[in-house]
């Protein structure tokens, strides 16, 4: 006469159909229907060809992800209009929409996060925020703070902007807008750099905000007042670059004098591939745009789980920077492809260009 | 019978319920000067802007040499050759006295667009010429006086004559009651010689004036014309009792004589002065007395009743109110010290055109209505509603805008704005009687003898002599900022030759 | 006949300092300004510096002479960063670019001054016909314009490349910056139509006293109109050339420009009431913003001092210019 399943392996069998059949129901569920999902990306201005990335980025995953429900939020430089306009969307259908922030000033963060932690709305933030607030504090919502090193990016075009002029000479530098964090860690990457080459002097600094045709009128003034003692032009970004290259074109001396900028904008990098500037750096306006929007949808569709449970690093850190010049200019130059992103925006390879924890 | 060059046909209008014209109709023959005369709120500057263009008539017709015309606006009435010269000064003052006159018909000084400077000068001169006025064409109209702004004035109507293949037809809304003597002879004259080439409608309070210049006088009562007669057969008791439809009490001309023993002195002024103004001013106001300062436009008289109201400072000098010493650096000390002011130009300084009678009333002494931070809006009807009654001032209510009112009217309610003040001490009187009519003028006579009898001291500066003397207790004459007479209360009354003669 | 040889009542004539006392203010501001610069560093006052603040003057100074008449009338226009960016976009797409095909070379710069008159001639009617303050008219222009512009612009703003256009904006015609040259011509312009058309002088009548003018039968409206679509084209003509200086059509072409403006009319001497100021004057007072930028980089003023400095020094140039005006009793809004 035959034995039936001894009482052991019966058990273990149960368990092991128990574990089998319960094991999904451990993974993250989807929060949200694919369908649900709303990105939005909240950005300054569209005008400047940094945010025109941005967006472009942005509409870029939401197509290849299958995402119908894109909106995009400009607050002209005004904080409390970005922080209006996010609430706005958070009234419907919170639990389903991710903000990826480019915040109008540092500032405004901590309303940002608070809103989203309260509706259930989920935020991921670029470049700079308040002191002494992490997403892995509690804030659940606050999906993660992808801080982009200025300092490191003023530190690297100071460091080529010096090789440029042989070490010796001087320079003049156009400063971003006072009050942001950006601008301030640039230009204390200039300093950094200026101090360990004694070679170098800061003829002046002033302010052009960010914008071209401030920097124009500034940089001829300066030519007037210093003449060819100055051997280079820094600039806290793109903009602000271009526009003193045009005052260095009509006094004669584009591509004479060495300028550097930050952004990554197309016209620096045709301008770095003609040699009429050094460097500049690219946070890769593109990936910052789609990005947030990619970790929230994995998050929101459960192929990972919620924030919650992620290790701090994974929540807030550096992004990797590229410094353009004109060794690598050319491959820069053309309109980048959604291949070259498709790999990045992959669940299990969101932190490809994670240089480390920012805290 | 000569053809009217411009007839009026059943002309009415009404302002939001107040009939201001019934039913009006005049003739204006060729060449012919008509005196307009009337109380205040007769009609007589209704029916100049009527006719100018101004304002549009609810019904009748106006018909110019045969054809009625139907004046939209100045521009339209001015084409039909029609012109007026305003009561309130119409001219800008930013820019110059030749533009001034020939605004909006610069045509003739103009080569391909551009101003032919020189030209148009020219044409303004021919103008200026015809008023015998010195005034340079290229001068700015702001640094002209009242009078030769007026004079401006005077030429921009005038300059219709050029621009008409017809004689034009010229209307003044009472343009000498803001003149002096010689300003008044100025402009006489010139509507007399106007006579030669135009028809002019003349509206005037100085009987004396309207007499003078008129071939034919129409006075109008209510709105209506009631009677125009030929200037041969009028004399002013006879119009000034067919204007007020009663026999005038010349007594009021009379005051008794003052004495001032035993009255303390209500203020006292010690050798003031103010470049450019008046030199060395000294005189002594008495509680209850009335003192009359007899000075021309432009000697001294207003720049002096200002200083005392703290609108203007003093050089140099003292001002003593009730036996202190008193400094005015701005009218609000002036206020919380007991002095009111009636100024010359009422429009521009007396009210706020604006508000309403009963706001512009208790404007100065608001304070007095307070409890709390609140106003006493039932207090406030109360005591706005006896002023009216008192001074008799005709308002449709006490909310009426005060820039609807007549001259007369208007003048009553900047009085019952410092009367209303319980603690008014001083009373400062600038041309008190400029425009207004008979009526109002004997309704003033009383009213400050009134207030002088409780006390109150008064001072008053103007420049006709019959007005100082019929008001004033004693008379202090002014001529080029000093003091050139002085007539006091109790020595014998001056004769109006020895007034006059200090003045000029 | 009435004599002759008497002007009129005696010592009548307002005792106050003669205006023109008051209007040679701001040029004296301006004149101590330089002396003050050039004397704390000498390197401000060189022949070379001179043209550099030429440079930097010129389209301030386009863009003045345009709202000098508008504020002569007692009006005021909000509307020209709109405009400037709207005339941008329509010369740089134009030209020779990076984003459309077409090379119209000056035919663009020419479109984008209609463009500019357009928007001004948008004003202008909007204020008259329906009866709105200008102050709400241009502001909402200015929101409309700034659209537009974005719209054109899209997300590439489009580079100038016709490289005659480009030497234009930055060259120079015998040492003279070029538009500085243009400047100068419009000032002129604007002058000879302060001073001897219509235009200008109905535009002091209507500063002046608008209600006696339209009592007088003057096309007030019209004139006002012209005023604004004048404005506009020099609005028009400086966002353009600004974009054939720094190579591109720029949304934001005329940032700031709006409130410098206003301040250079106001401290040059031309009062915000209307009537009163002019062409010449609104020259000094922009002149003078542009020495004071200029200078204050001369002498190393920080970056983070020159607002404020920039303020003070504003502020003490229209004290300056009205104290001769302080009787208590002048009515200040």
């Amino acid at each position: 006469m035959k034995r039936a399943m001894s009482c052991p392996a019966m058990i273990t069998a149960c368990v092991a159909v128990i574990v089998i059949v319960a094991a999904p129901a451990t993974a993250a569920e989807p929060i949200c229907d694919k369908s649900d999902i709303r990105v939005v990306n909240s950005m300054r201005e569209i005008a400047q060809p940094y945010h025109a990335d941005l967006d472009k980025g942005g509409r870029l995953f939401a197509a290849w992800a299958g995402l119908k429900d894109y909106v995009l939020q400009l607050n002209q430089g005004d904080s409390d209009k970005q922080i209006s306009l996010m609430r706005l969307l958070m009234a419907t259908n919170p639990r389903c929409t991710i903000f990826n922030v480019e915040p109008n000033a540092d500032l405004v963060v901590k309303p940002m996060v608070d809103a989203a932690n309260r509706s259930g709305a989920w935020i991921v933030t670029h470049w700079a925020h308040n002191e002494g607030l992490h997403p892995f504090d509690g804030n659940d919502h606050w999906i993660a703070h992808i801080a982009v090193d200025s300092l490191g990016a003023g530190v690297a075009i100071s460091r080529h902007l010096v090789d440029a002029i042989g070490h010796t000479g001087g320079v003049v530098a156009l400063q971003g807008r006072l009050d942001t964090d950006p601008a301030r860690k640039r230009f204390a990457g200039l300093q950094q750099v200026l101090q360990n080459t004694p070679g170098v002097r800061l003829l002046d600094q002033q302010t052009a905000n960010w914008d071209r045709t401030a920097a124009f009128p500034i940089v001829q003034t300066w030519l007037t007042k210093y003449g060819d003692r100055i051997n280079g032009v820094w600039a806290a970004n793109d903009d602000m670059a271009l526009g003193a290259l045009e005052a260095l074109r009509a006094a004669g001396l584009a591509g004479k004098i060495p300028v550097v900028g930050v952004d990554g904008i197309p016209e620096a990098i045709a301008a770095v591939e003609k040699g009429e500037m050094v460097a500049t750096v690219s946070s890769d306006a593109y990936y910052q745009g789609s990005i947030g929007l990619a970790m929230g949808t994995c998050v929101l569709t459960g192929q990972v789980p919620l924030p919650a449970s992620w290790p701090k690093e994974k929540r807030e850190f550096y992004l990797k920077l590229v410094v353009i010049t004109r060794d690598n200019a050319a491959q820069y130059l053309r309109e980048p492809q959604p291949s070259a992103y498709v790999a990045d925006w992959q669940c299990d390879k969101l932190w490809n260009r994670s240089t480390g924890k920012a805290f | 019978m000569t053809e009217p060059v411009l007839r009026v046909e059943g002309l009415s209008k009404s302002f939001a319920g107040v009939c201001a014209l019934d039913d009006v109709s005049i003739d204006v023959r060729p060449r012919e000067v008509i005196g307009l005369i009337g109380e205040n709120g007769a009609g007589k500057s209704t029916l100049l802007k009527v006719l100018a263009g101004v304002l549009r008539a609810d019904r009748g017709r106006i018909i110019v040499r045969g054809t009625p015309v139907s004046s939209v606006n100045v521009a339209a009435a001015a084409a039909s050759g029609i012109g007026i010269v305003f009561q309130e000064q119409a001219v800008l003052p930013n820019v110059t006295v030749a533009e001034n006159i020939l605004l909006g018909h610069e045509r003739r000084a103009l080569r391909a667009g551009f101003y032919d400077w020189r030209t148009l000068y020219a044409l303004a001169v021919t103008q200026l010429d015809k008023l015998g006025a010195g005034i340079s064409p290229s001068a700015l109209t702001a640094t002209l006086s009242f009078g030769e702004r007026q004079l401006v004035e005077i030429a921009r109507a005038l300059a219709i004559e050029e621009r008409t293949r017809h004689e034009p037809i010229i209307l003044f809304d009472e343009p000498t009651s803001m003149l002096d003597a010689h300003g008044t002879e100025t402009v006489l004259g010139q509507i007399e010689r106007l006579r030669l080439r135009a028809s002019v409608v003349f509206v005037s309070h100085r009987l004396d004036e309207v007499l003078r210049v008129s071939d034919r006088i129409c006075v109008m009562v209510n709105g209506r014309c009631v009677s125009t007669r030929d200037r041969a057969m009028c004399n002013i008791a006879d119009l000034e009792r067919v204007m007020l439809g009663r026999e005038l009490d010349a007594a009021y001309q009379q005051q008794a004589p003052l004495s001032t023993h035993g009255r303390k002195v209500r203020l006292s002024v010690r050798a003031l002065s103010r470049q450019n103004s008046y030199q060395g001013v000294s005189f002594e106001l008495h509680a209850g007395e009335v003192l009359g300062i007899a000075a021309l436009a432009g000697s001294g008289g207003e720049s002096l009743c200002r200083t005392l109201f703290g609108a203007e400072r003093a050089d140099t000098g003292e001002i003593v109110l009730d036996g202190r010493a008193v400094r005015l650096r701005e009218p609000a000390d002036a206020v919380r010290l007991g002095i009111g002011y009636v100024p010359a130009e009422r429009r521009l300084e007396g009210i706020v055109g604006g508000l309403g009678v009963r706001e512009n009333m208790t404007l100065a002494h608001l304070d007095e209505l307070r409890r709390g931070p609140f106003i006493d809006l039932a207090g406030e009807e109360q005591l706005v509603k006896s002023w009216i009654q008192r001074l008799r001032i005709s308002t449709p209510a006490a909310d009426t805008p005060a820039h609807d009112l007549s001259g007369g009217n208007q003048q009553k309610v900047v009085l019952a704005k410092w009367l209303i003040g319980r603690k008014l001490k001083l009373l400062i009187l600038d041309h008190p009687m400029r425009g207004l009519d008979i009526g109002v003028k004997a309704e003033m006579f009383a009213l400050i003898r009134e207030l002088a009898r409780e006390g109150l001291g008064v001072l008053l500066v103007a420049d006709t002599v019959d007005e100082v003397m019929a008001l004033s207790h004693s008379i202090v004459v002014m001529k080029d900022g000093v003091i050139s007479g002085r007539f006091p209360a109790t020595a014998a009354k001056p004769s109006r030759l020895q007034v006059l003669e200090r003045m000029v | 006949m009435t004599p002759t040889g008497h002007q009129g009542p005696v010592g009548s004539r307002p005792a106050s300092a003669g205006p023109e006392l008051r209007s040679w203010a701001p040029l004296l501001a301006l004149i101590v300004l330089c002396l003050g610069f050039g004397l704390a560093e000498p390197g401000f006052a060189t022949v070379e510096n001179l043209w550099t603040i030429a440079d930097r003057s010129a389209i301030p100074l386009i863009l003045a002479v345009g709202s000098t008449f508008i504020i002569l009338q007692g009006s005021i226009d909000l509307s020209i960063e709109g405009v400037m960016a709207v005339s941008s976009l329509t010369f740089a797409m134009c030209a020779l670019n990076s984003r459309t095909g077409l090379d119209l070379g000056v035919l663009g710069l020419v479109l984008a001054i209609f463009a500019g008159a357009g928007l001004g001639l948008l004003s202008g009617l909007v204020t008259t016909c329906l009866r709105v303050p200008s102050f709400m008219v241009t502001l909402g222009v200015w929101s409309l314009s700034a659209g537009i512009a974005m719209l054109l612009s899209g997300d590439q703003p489009p580079l100038i490349k016709d490289p005659m256009l480009r030497a234009f904006g930055l060259g120079r015609g015998l040492a003279v910056p070029n538009l500085f040259l243009v400047a100068v011509t419009v000032v002129l312009l604007g002058y000879a139509l302060q001073s001897y058309t219509r235009f200008g002088r109905y535009s002091m009548v209507i500063g002046g006293g608008e209600d006696l003018a339209r009592l007088l039968g003057l096309p007030v409206d019209r004139y006002k109109v012209l005023a604004f679509a004048f404005a506009g084209l020099l609005s028009g003509l400086g966002g353009a050339l600004e974009s054939a200086r720094i190579g591109l059509g720029h949304v934001e072409v005329g940032v700031g420009q709006m409130f410098a403006t206003i301040t250079a009319v106001v401290i040059g001497g031309t009062s915000l009431g209307g009537g009163r100021g002019g062409v010449l004057q609104s020259v000094v007072g922009t002149l003078t913003l542009a020495v004071l930028t200029n200078g204050m980089i001369f002498v190393g003023i920080s970056p983070y001092a020159q607002k404020a400095v920039q303020g003070a020094l504003i502020l003490l140039a229209v004290l300056v210019t009205t104290w001769p005006l302080r009787s208590r009793l002048r009515i200040v809004k």
